[in-house]
């Protein structure tokens, strides 16, 4: 039995099939949410900028030209989003800090609310991850972005690229980069990183959906 | 491959290596490369395990079910602020949008609420009939129905409290009414019973609507007397205080 395509659904919901594009929507809500949530930090923003991401697909899906995938398309829009929310909150943070680089990065934390409890108390009590969604709440938003996108929904370096607007040596350097502050954070909290290779073998991306 | 560190792959090589996404030659290699460096290997080696720590960090199961709702004439104001959607200025965006359908229901309920509270609408039955009533609106019997004539001293009692009682028992002795002129002026003429049967009957229904009627008088009293009790208790009470407070101030002038 073969599938309906996302394109195919696509060119149903540019012709005026609502259902259609609720079949996309019921397709990739939960990626974009995951998205959200791991960009924001916040489940009740995540949701909001998800119904936003489809609310705004919807309205434009007319001149959606196929110039990229569909989820692709999606995950620009999201990220956008969760981009505005977190400018829009460092706007409104009540402290506000330099505009340096450092400054920016205190303020997003902010706007993201991290960091609720300490890597310590965490790590007392196992919870891998948490301390995970708290280091990675350190980052660099492009460090992050570039993580969350490639480890947790198996985007490809290229299509990685094509979202950041940047060289595909950029998106491996950011990646690379990324993960070594994690793996330097988790050791610096006692927890060594020395376990199997996984290489092209890793049975990732986990959350990668068949087309 | 670039030249640098004694041969070693670059990071950005390391990290596609980790990743699967070398071509063929590349990942050839790597894997050459690695059989013979210990710090790559280690290096890939903790990617691997660093990897697995970042599967740990899942995502809170939120119920999400958006949905496109085609038609907006038969739902609540769009859900999403005007500022969010203007990307499509041509879209008729006010026509179809996106929402959760608990989230339309809940909506929807919560418009009726505030509408009802806005316009503080009221519907109340008393002596005057049936009333409805908005707000900002004068008082409009919808359905004005008064039997003065009619009126029992039941009904003088249940004007004081709850004045649709009495309006219910001049309701039943209306309809008694008619059921007896109805009888008394055409009968029922298709089945042409006895009169004195029908009399007896007609005695029988008055007899228990008078007990009825006599019960429920009693009811009403009962009830009237014990809202009195109530209130005189209460006024007592409030005299206690009165009177406390009064002293306790009088004791502060005092000193």
């Amino acid at each position: 039995m073969t599938q309906t395509t996302d394109e195919d659904l696509v060119g149903l919901a540019a012709s005026g099939d609502t259902e259609a594009f609720n079949e996309l929507v019921v397709r990739w809500e939960r990626f974009i949410f995951m998205l959200a949530y791991r960009t924001l930090g916040r489940e009740e923003e995540a949701r909001d900028v998800c119904q936003d991401t489809f609310l705004r697909a919807f309205l434009a899906i007319k001149g959606f030209k196929g110039q990229a995938k569909f989820s692709s398309w999606l995950y620009r829009i999201a990220l956008n989003l969760c981009r505005d929310w977190v400018r829009k909150q460092s706007r409104t943070a009540v402290v506000q800090p330099s505009s340096d680089e450092a400054g920016f990065e205190q303020q997003i934390e902010q706007a993201v609310g991290f960091p609720r409890e300490t890597v310590e108390e965490l790590i007392i009590r196992r919870d891998l991850g948490r301390v995970v969604e708290q280091l990675m709440a350190t980052l660099p938003p492009e460090q992050r972005t570039v993580i969350v996108l490639k480890e947790y929904h198996g985007l490809t370096f290229r299509e990685i690229a094509d979202l950041q607007e940047c060289p595909l040596s950029t998106v491996k350097t950011r990646l690379y980069q990324g993960l070594r502050v994690l793996r330097q954070q988790l050791e610096e909290h006692g927890l060594s990183m020395t376990g199997t290779i996984v290489g092209q073998r890793a049975p990732y991306p986990r959350m990668v959906r068949e087309q | 491959m670039s030249n640098h560190d004694q041969l070693c792959p670059t990071k950005e090589t390391l990290v596609a290596y980790a990743y699967g996404e070398c071509d063929l030659t590349e990942r050839k290699q790597v894997d050459t490369h690695l059989e013979s460096c210990a710090s790559c290997t280690d290096e890939l080696q903790s990617f691997g395990a660093l990897r697995g720590a970042l599967g740990e960090w899942t995502v809170p199961d939120t119920s999400l079910g958006f949905r496109v709702v085609a038609d907006a004439s038969t739902s609540p104001a769009p859900l999403l602020p005007v500022a969010s959607l203007v990307d499509d200025a041509s879209g008729s965006w006010w026509k179809k949008r996106l929402a959760p359908v608990w989230n339309v229901a809940l909506v929807s309920t919560l418009v009726l609420v505030v509408a009802a509270a806005v316009a503080s609408v009221e519907f109340r039955y008393d002596e005057s009939g049936f009333v409805f009533r908005m707000g900002w609106a004068q008082e409009v019997a919808v359905d004005q129905v008064v039997f003065e004539s009619e009126r029992t001293e039941i009904a003088d009692v249940a004007r004081e409290g709850t004045p649709w009682r009495a309006d219910l028992s001049a309701l039943e002795q209306l309809l008694r009414a008619e059921l007896v002129s109805s009888s008394s002026a055409s009968g029922p003429p298709d089945i042409g019973k006895p009169d004195a049967l029908h009399q007896e009957m007609l005695a029988l229904i008055q007899e228990s609507e008078r007990r009825q009627q006599q019960e429920f008088a009693s009811g009403l009293i009962t009830l009237a007397q014990e809202f009195d009790l109530q209130r005189r208790e209460d006024q007592l009470r409030v005299r206690e205080d009165v009177d406390s407070l009064t002293d306790y101030v009088v004791r502060l002038v005092g000193r």
